[in-house]
């Protein structure tokens, strides 16, 4: 028998491909039943408006982004700077600052929103900043310590991703990629493809994935 | 950071193939995945036989608070994933996934999870054509996350060395098992696969109105954790339990199904609690009535092993 070591490994397609293959079925937040409480919000439905403040004291409202005449679209990132999801589109690879990059100039506004609670070791100005100074993230992460937007929300996981049209609707609601692992980067990014096709007035024909990542650290 | 109790440093050991011994070392700061989890490879018996079926384990080792995920439904995570390196004439069948625990976390997160020492079962053949004294090193590229109030990404390799012995009888390649092994405690959390709805003393499944609808005469608690097969539900955190006999479990509509079911199906584990003590059991429920779940035939086996095992 052999003990786990932790280095030399070398990453393997066959792996990604049997991580992108994994199938899990979801309890939807956002789901509209009959009689059923409401748990959140998903695509097809108006992203609660909030105002937070990032981690330079600046507060942002969505309601006053959404207005800017220069705005087309808002993607909202769920965002914990320890989570090895986020590391891994932050950290080992740049695949939410490229993205929020390359759609900049076409009215996309990106911001990150940490739901971790006071006590947590996510959580706070210092350790954010320290994270948006180590990876150059160029958007804001806000603050969202009480939780209240995340459960508004319903957002679960880090990262989990939200596209909001000008008009406030959500257009899309999901994970960022279509590789559940905590390594590797999956062949189709669903934020990617419904930026495009939805600047494009295209129907955005992916609009609701079950999202993965480490749970948001909510309060108790 | 948060100080965590219980670290699990690294231990190279030679461990037993009944049980697996670990070192527990110096509290410290845990900074990947291997500071509190390991993950190895574990046989029934490192003797094997040509022709014959076995059990291995890919056993963890986790520190106290930390889980690792079922394959089945689960709001964040993902469950161990291994590519295997097997020699000639040796064949992996999918892994065997024990009955996992409910695990809530703020903010109505569900996930289903194993902690402690669990292990997942795999069954592997031995092709009949392999010589008596052949060397069979079977090996495996593990990924997992392992997870308390942060997340861990583990990675690295498995292996174990297996003997080929002399050819098996029939009563060889249907050994009893050991059931204070953790091969033994996995198989002892296996569900019973239903193949109709007599399995099952006073079940009654139903279907109406996007709801499905499953009746236990006698249940004091139901239990249903969603498998990998399933169709999404509106809420398993809030409809996957009830005190009583009756579990009523939403469908998610069908724009709202992320499972790209092509069908509705009901697949996964079903606890039953009574006077008798807990069941579990394995569903594959359509519309058009009960199926005989995947994996039946490996787990019926290992049940039935288990069965005629001595206490």
């Amino acid at each position: 028998m052999t003990w786990l070591k932790r280095n030399g490994i070398a990453i393997l397609s066959t792996i990604a491909a049997m991580t992108a293959a994994t199938t899990v079925s979801v309890a939807l937040a956002g789901q509209n039943g009959t009689g059923q409480a409401q748990q959140g919000v998903t695509a097809g439905e108006m992203a609660p408006m909030f105002k937070l403040k990032d981690t330079n004291g600046k507060e942002h409202s969505l309601k006053d982004v959404l207005a800017k005449e220069s705005t087309k679209a808002v993607v909202i990132e769920w965002f914990n700077p320890d989570c090895p999801f986020v590391v891994k589109h932050h950290g080992n690879n740049t695949t939410m600052k490229d993205l929020a990059k390359k759609y900049a100039d076409q009215g996309v506004v990106w911001m990150a929103i940490n739901s971790g609670h006071k006590g947590h070791s996510t959580t706070g100005v210092e350790r954010n900043k320290s994270a948006i100074e180590g990876w150059k993230i160029a958007y804001p992460v806000l603050l969202d310590m009480s939780g209240d937007v995340g459960r508004q929300y319903g957002a679960k996981r880090t990262p989990e991703m939200y596209v909001v049209s000008k008009d406030g609707t959500i257009v899309y609601h999901g994970a960022i990629d279509n590789d559940r692992s905590a390594r590797n980067l999956g062949d189709i990014n669903y934020v990617d493809e419904a930026l495009r096709a939805h600047l494009a007035g295209e129907t955005i024909q992916t609009q609701r994935t079950q999202a993965y990542g480490c749970t948001v650290k909510y309060q108790n | 950071m948060i100080p965590r109790p219980m670290m699990i440093r690294s231990a190279m050991g030679v461990v037993a193939p009944a049980a697996a011994v670990l070192s527990v070392g110096t509290p410290a700061i845990a900074q990947d995945a291997q500071d509190v989890s390991e993950a190895a490879l574990i046989a029934e018996s490192t003797i094997v036989q040509p022709g014959q079926q076995l059990l291995l384990g890919l056993h963890f080792e986790l520190a106290e608070g930390w889980h690792i995920y079922w394959d089945g439904f689960n709001d964040t995570g993902f469950p161990p994933m291994v590519e295997w390196s097997l020699p000639d004439g040796v064949r992996v069948g999918p892994m065997v996934w024990p009955v996992p625990e409910r695990y809530i976390s703020p903010g109505g997160i569900l996930d289903h999870v194993y902690e402690g020492r669990p292990t997942i079962l795999v069954p592997v053949t031995i092709d009949a054509s392999i010589p008596e004294g052949t060397s069979l090193q079977i090996g495996g590229e593990v990924e997992w996350l392992v997870c308390n109030d942060v997340c861990l990404p583990g990675f690295g390799p498995v292996s174990i060395e297996l003997s080929v012995g002399p050819q098996a009888t029939d009563a060889d390649s249907e050994a009893t098992l050991d059931r204070s092994s953790p091969i033994g405690r996995a198989a002892a959390r296996l569900p019973q696969p239903v193949k109709a709805v007599d399995d099952v003393p006073g079940l009654h499944l139903q279907w109406s109105n996007d709801v499905a609808t499953i009746r236990v005469d006698g249940a004091k608690a139901l239990a249903f954790y969603p498998g990998a097969g399933s169709s999404s539900l509106v809420s398993a955190l809030e409809d996957a339990t009830a005190d009583g006999e009756v579990l009523s479990l939403r469908l998610a509509s069908p724009e709202m199904d992320l499972s790209t079911r092509a069908e509705r199906r009901l697949q996964g584990v079903l606890k039953v609690v009574n006077d008798r003590g807990e069941r579990w059991y394995l569903l594959d429920h359509g519309k058009d009535g009960l199926r005989t779940p995947e994996q039946t035939e490996t787990i019926s086996r290992v049940r039935d092993r288990l069965e005629r095992s001595p206490s």
